[in-house]
């Protein structure tokens, strides 16, 4: 399996919020044995596509100066399984961003309905080394689904 | 691939504790991903193993009724990197179970060091015939256990 949790960005305000889409799809390898009658998202993995979200919304609020490493993740529920076929809106909302590290709340819905919410991801924030900034650069606006043109700007439509 | 992360499990007290390991090899399909040029376990891949111990542990506790999906979660902390070729054993310590799940705490470690730790978390029940066909998934756990060889070989 890959490893990209959302596929698009759709919405995105610096140092505030980032809000993307990740659509399920019963060809997701995760569902491979998981499970063999009924096929149901990973709770482990629907953190993933939140804490993703919100490392994405990190480096992109710092200039690609950071990128966001998970340090710790407290306080999830989650409030109903997550199925394919389901479209998940992912939400992160920034508390606080800094040199050391950074802080997001995060959440996940299908139809206006919240399945679950993360009430603090705490990221360490690595400085990326000057010969990678390029290529780190790449790999945000490669899994921005078009949100964000090559030079990195968002695409206004 | 399957999304199994538990490949043994080494002891087991029911209702009580489960340990169990997983191999972090290279050829991971999410390694490539995870981080491009910078090959770790993710965390949360991390937390799945958890999770599946922890269910395996409620499946034989429950009299292979049940399995169990994560609920809630209080705390996990990643203190280091899981990397490539190292083994990741994971701990799993029943705090308490009621009618409707468990609640749990766990760690990681590769060797002697720590390198995850969850300060609880709770599982709720399901049903296995919900989700698995509780034979084979009952044959999986004696295989993971090592009490039994797997499927077509059983005899």
């Amino acid at each position: 399996m890959r490893f990209h949790l959302f596929d698009k960005v759709i919405r995105f305000v610096p140092g505030k919020s980032g809000v993307g889409v990740k659509n399920v799809t019963l060809g997701e390898d995760f569902f491979n044995r998981h499970y063999g009658l009924t096929p149901l998202m990973p709770e482990p993995l629907i953190i993933e596509a939140m804490a993703q979200m919100g490392g994405w919304t990190i480096a992109l609020s710092t200039g690609w100066q950071y990128v966001a490493i998970l340090l710790r993740i407290d306080k999830v529920k989650f409030y109903r399984p997550v199925r394919p076929g389901d479209q998940l809106i992912l939400k992160a909302d920034v508390l606080s961003i800094n040199e050391s590290g950074s802080l997001i709340e995060g959440r996940a819905e299908v139809n206006g309905e919240v399945v679950a919410h993360a009430e603090r991801i705490m990221y360490g924030n690595s400085p990326v080394p000057d010969h990678l900034r390029a290529f780190i650069k790449k790999s945000y606006i490669y899994v921005s689904g078009g949100f964000l043109d090559r030079e990195g700007n968002v695409i206004t439509r | 691939m399957r999304f199994l992360m538990v490949d043994r499990i080494l002891e087991f007290e029911k209702g009580k504790s489960a340990t169990g390991c997983k191999d972090v090899t290279m050829s991971e399909d999410f390694l490539a991903d995870h981080f491009p040029r910078f090959p770790v376990m993710p965390g949360v891949m991390q937390l799945e193993a958890i999770v599946q111990l922890a269910s395996w542990l409620v499946f034989v506790s429950s009299e292979f009724k049940s399995k169990g999906t994560l609920a809630e979660l209080g705390a996990i902390k990643f203190r280091d990197f899981v990397k490539p070729g190292e083994q990741m054993t994971m701990e799993v310590t029943f705090q308490s179970m009621d009618s409707e799940g468990v609640t749990f705490k766990a760690q990681v470690r590769v060797g002697d060091r720590v390198k995850t730790i969850l300060t609880s978390a709770r599982l709720r029940y399901i049903p296995i015939e919900t989700i698995d066909d509780p034979q084979e998934a009952q044959d999986y756990f004696h295989y993971l256990t090592g009490d039994k060889p797997f499927g077509v070989y059983a005899s």
